[in-house]
């Protein structure tokens, strides 16, 4: 597992995950959530922000919040928790911006050594799927359990 | 797929299992643009050849 995470709260089938980032700009309560494709096994990685007052959910806020390594900490190891949960499951991410694209690059990167432990990680490069490299834009990012 | 190999998991500190979490969405499609996105990606690229 990672460290340096946020407090997380977990619904009861493992797809929704709540936390409340701290920093310059406040608290902010952000969502990860896993929702199942088209393709049976197959789950989206949302993240986003959630504005407490009418409880919507944007994947396009930028908080800014000064705590980036440890939201994708955090955001990370609700990935080790759920495919622990769902062990044939394969997640994707993309990002909803090139900018947020570029995060999850990041955050891949960061924790890199320890996701593949678990984890193939592979990324989407001129419309196929390579294994995860650092330092190259992918469009989107995969990752099942060993 | 089969779901709950684990019945139960080992949590990280700080992670807990929360009942007020699970009705939180039931009104808003979460990431709807993103699993359509990702929806296009499998059925224009498919999936990758895998050691599953």
């Amino acid at each position: 597992m990672l460290d340096n995470q946020y407090e997380t709260k977990i619904s009861a089938n493992y797809q929704n995950f709540e936390f409340i980032s701290e920093g310059p700009n406040g608290l902010i309560t952000k969502v990860v959530h896993y929702s199942e494709t088209n393709l049976k096994g197959y789950y989206n990685l949302g993240f986003g922000d959630k504005d407490t007052l009418t409880g919507f959910v944007s994947d396009i806020s930028v908080s800014n919040n000064g705590d980036m390594n440890k939201v994708l900490s955090t955001v990370a190891t609700t990935l080790f928790i759920f495919i622990r949960k769902y062990p044939e499951a394969t997640v994707i991410a993309t990002g909803s911006t090139d900018v947020r694209t570029r995060l999850y690059r990041i955050g891949i990167s960061n924790n890199l050594e320890k996701i593949e432990k678990e984890f193939v990680i592979m990324g989407l490069k001129d419309g196929k799927w390579e294994i995860f490299q650092k330092n190259i834009d992918y469009g989107a990012f995969l990752a099942y359990k060993k | 797929m089969k779901k709950n190999k684990t019945s139960e998991i080992t949590l990280p500190k700080g992670f807990v299992i929360s009942n007020e979490i699970e009705s939180n969405y039931d009104n808003q499609p979460l990431f709807k643009e993103k699993v359509d996105k990702v929806n296009y990606i499998l059925k224009t690229v498919g999936i990758p050849k895998f050691n599953k």
